[in-house]
């Protein structure tokens, strides 16, 4: 059952069901696309009940309704930024440059996608570019060796938010954007203008560190 | 990891039925049969879980009054541009000691930008002047819903005027009208005369 598309979406039990004999979980569809797919479908049903509608005036540029969309997805933009930006901020900065950007270019949404397909894509664009633009130093390497200056007490055993913190900026916007936001390595590397390759490699490398950190142990 | 176990790459490949990665067949048979690897890939499924799950981060105040004051400013600048391009052209026009054709040329360009930028501040043309008087008024998209509601009235449709704005819409709708008229007589008698 290797093969499946969006399209079996509705026609398939949920993943956490599918699982061979063997215990090795078996989904259509990569599984951690899965949810995220269906969480994109019903997005926009859920922050803008009327979002086609809503839309149509922010194009014809109704303020209203430009405000509107900025109620329904500040929240999701803003929590995307956070996370691939270091400094809050930064993802306050990024938050405002997707609505600006959003308000302005609105008459090109040809609404051939859902809404928040769109400004997703707007506020990752966002974000990255806020990332080259500070140009971090360790954009490159996993930056384990300068987070313990960050850290708190050596007892407390480091959670997730912690670990993905100590990320460099590079993992930790691949590791979002690729398992949280549901895009693919060939999108991220369009975006981040790199390679598949090198987003594949970014998001093993910082799976293998968040392993390490997390499950042996490892003190933050 | 060791050789005999798969490699994170391929534990990620295998979670994503990644089949582009080159030895994703040979793994997903391997984490089949290996309990070592399977373990492996259910932590993985486990902390993709526990990252999606992670409590959604709010901005601590509204971004979207910022955004508003910008695009009220670009509005601002695209008139003051025209504006400028207006009168240097006039400028030109007035103290080049050049021949009568770019005279002529300068007086055209300075015209046709003044006519532009005041009949676009004029409030019932539909631009910036529409969308000011809107929002003196505190509505929103006045020139849209006012005419919208002047033609159902036109067409004899039964339409409730939103925000109870009827008499608004409709003299503004009549003034629309008779500008636009205004506009291709002044036209017509330019042509004619």
């Amino acid at each position: 059952m290797e093969s499946g598309g969006p399209e079996d979406l509705h026609l398939r039990p949920p993943p956490s069901t599918l699982r061979s004999p063997g215990g090795l979980r078996r989904s259509p569809l990569p599984l951690h696309l899965y949810d995220v797919m269906t969480r994109a479908l019903t997005m926009d049903a859920m922050s803008l009940p009327n979002a086609e509608a809503v839309v149509a005036q922010a194009r014809r540029g109704d303020p209203v309704a430009l405000e509107a969309l900025y109620r329904a997805y500040a929240s999701p933009v803003y929590n995307l930024a956070r996370r691939i930006c270091r400094t809050t901020e930064d993802a306050e900065d990024v938050l405002q440059e997707t609505f600006y950007e959003v308000c302005r270019s609105i008459r090109n949404y040809r609404g051939d996608g859902s809404i928040w397909g769109w400004i997703r894509t707007v506020a990752s664009s966002k974000a990255l570019m806020r990332l080259r633009r500070n140009k971090y130093r360790d954009t490159e390497l996993l930056h384990d060796e300068l987070a313990p200056a960050r850290s708190a007490s050596p007892a407390l055993r480091m959670d997730l938010e912690s670990a993905l913190d100590r990320l460099s900026d590079t993992a930790r916007a691949v590791v979002w954007l690729h398992d949280v936001e549901g895009y693919t390595h060939e999108e991220i590397a369009t975006q981040m203008g790199r390679t598949v390759s090198f987003s594949k490699s970014q998001l093993a490398r910082a799976h293998a560190r968040l392993r390490g950190w997390l499950d042996a142990g490892v003190t933050a | 990891m060791s050789p005999d176990h798969l490699s994170m790459e391929l534990l990620i490949a295998v979670r994503d039925g990644d089949r582009s990665e080159p030895g994703y067949a040979a793994a997903r048979q391997h984490a089949d049969g290996c309990a070592a690897c399977r373990a492996e890939l259910d932590r993985l499924h486990q902390r993709t879980a526990q990252l999606r799950a992670l409590a959604t981060l709010e901005p601590a105040h509204s971004a979207f009054p910022a955004v508003r004051q910008r695009l009220e400013a670009d509005r601002r600048h695209r008139w003051q541009r025209r504006l400028s391009w207006a009168g240097l052209a006039a400028a030109a026009w007035a103290i080049l000691p050049v021949p009568n054709y770019v005279h002529l040329a300068a007086g055209a360009v300075a015209l046709v930008a003044s006519i532009n930028s005041l009949t676009g501040l004029i409030p019932v043309a539909g631009y910036d002047g529409s969308e000011a008087l809107g929002e003196w008024l505190g509505v929103p998209g006045l020139h849209r819903q006012a005419l919208a509601y002047g033609l159902a009235r036109l067409r004899r449709r039964p339409v409730a005027a939103p925000g109870g704005h009827a008499r608004l819409f409709i003299w503004y709708s009549l003034g629309f009208v008779v500008y636009n008229l205004a506009m291709i007589g002044i036209v017509a008698a330019l042509i004619l005369r």
